[in-house]
């Protein structure tokens, strides 16, 4: 087997291309089996974790404006109950007033009345008193009458009576 | 040579074609092993990658999404994110010539201890430097041969020309040097054999080698990249 270490010959040119032709297979093998499937590989899983990022990013920005928002309308919430809280007692607190003041007027108009009541029934009781006393007075009267004349005088007063009455006629 | 050593790139094989004679050599063969072994490797990870989470739970994704990223930044890192679509071909170089450079260990002969493999690498580079330079600088890029001042132009050309030639006899050199100096070493006594190779092979194959297919896919970017205007990088 005879062999060579370094031949500047039209052989050296042709292993020259036999290398070159093996070299370019290889490179063009290595990367379309090796090179290009695992950068695309690992291009793909960027982009995807990156989208993720992105996602997350944008859903915590999300997150944050929201939960401002809550906030602002829960403040908004909160000042809202004061100022409803605080109507419904000024309210309270005005019919409060209006329901004593009414009571009050009421008690008064019914003290009045039952007053009123209490005097009427006070003459009533009085006019009844008078009217009795009258009664049993004359009662009396004509009893002592009856006991203490006899028929001349009973002429003699009726005829008084009389032409009194006829006086007064005559006085109209 | 009867001394037993043998640091030659062995002829397995000729054969003619349209009339020229066409050898199949060492390098051949072990490129070929190695291509084999890539692409296996590469048909798994495409057969796993279906399996890959988005978070890796095993060491496998781990590794793969580590080199992957590690020369997507490289690229984007010398030669702008526009351009991190290299990845794609020095992915390919930078595995081809880590395996030549370790393929020594296993007691092959190294891919890249010949100027051929080298050479088509380096050829490569030349091409997509030119390549580059002209689609993406155009005017500018034939006016950078009068710069600073016009009289310079052949030391330009030469300059452009000797890039090549430095990358491919950069990396073929030193692979063949460390294939010389452990042939050497394995033609010793075998009482000094012990250990000493085991040494050697850590410095010559896995530290030049991985260091030597980083110098060589670097330097690649970074001439490409430089005829790349900056403003045109991100």
């Amino acid at each position: 087997m005879n062999g060579f270490i370094l031949t500047l010959d039209q052989s050296f040119l042709i292993d020259v291309a036999w290398q070159l032709l093996n070299t370019v297979i290889l490179c063009g093998v290595l990367s379309f089996l090796l090179y290009k499937p695992v950068l695309k590989f690992m291009e793909k899983r960027r982009e995807r974790i990156q989208n993720q990022l992105d996602t997350a990013d944008e859903k915590l920005t999300d997150a944050g404006r929201l939960k401002a928002e809550y906030e602002k309308k829960l403040r908004e919430i909160n000042t809202e109950r004061e100022e409803i809280l605080s109507m419904a007692r000024t309210r309270a607190a005005q019919r409060e007033q209006e329901i004593i003041s009414q009571a009050k007027k009421e008690a008064e108009t019914l003290k009045n009345r039952a007053m009123t009541d209490i005097q009427r029934e006070q003459e009533k009781a009085k006019d009844e008193m008078k009217k009795q006393i009258i009664e049993i007075s004359s009662a009396m009267a004509s009893r002592f009458i009856k006991a203490s004349i006899d028929e001349n005088q009973q002429k003699k007063l009726a005829d008084e009576v009389i032409s009194e009455l006829g006086d007064v006629k005559w006085q109209n | 040579m009867d001394s037993g050593l043998d640091f030659n790139n062995h002829i397995i094989a000729t054969f003619k074609l349209f009339g020229i004679d066409i050898r199949f050599t060492d390098t051949i063969l072990n490129t070929w092993i190695i291509m084999a072994v890539l692409i296996l490797f590469a048909i798994v990870v495409r057969i796993k990658l279906n399996k890959f989470k988005d978070v890796p739970e095993t060491g496998f994704q781990n590794f793969i999404e580590a080199i992957v990223e590690a020369m997507d930044s490289f690229v984007s890192s010398n030669m702008g994110i526009k351009y991190k679509y290299f990845g794609n071909w020095f992915f390919g170089v930078f595995a081809f010539v880590l395996f030549s450079n370790l393929f020594g260990l296993l007691s092959f002969r190294a891919p890249t201890a010949d100027l051929a493999t080298t050479g088509a690498l380096a050829f490569t580079t030349f091409i997509l430097i030119h390549f580059m330079g002209i689609m993406t600088a155009k005017g500018s890029y034939f006016k950078a041969y009068l710069e600073p001042v016009p009289f310079l132009l052949p030391i330009n050309i030469i300059s452009e020309f000797a890039t090549p030639v430095s990358l491919s006899f950069r990396l073929f050199g030193n692979i063949l040097g460390g294939t010389i100096i452990m042939g050497l070493v394995y033609s010793l006594p075998a009482y000094v054999k012990v250990g000493i190779p085991a040494a050697l092979h850590v410095y010559f194959d896995v530290f030049a080698g991985a260091l030597q297919t980083f110098i060589f896919v670097m330097l690649s970017m970074a001439f490409i990249g430089d005829k790349i205007p900056e403003e045109m990088k991100n």
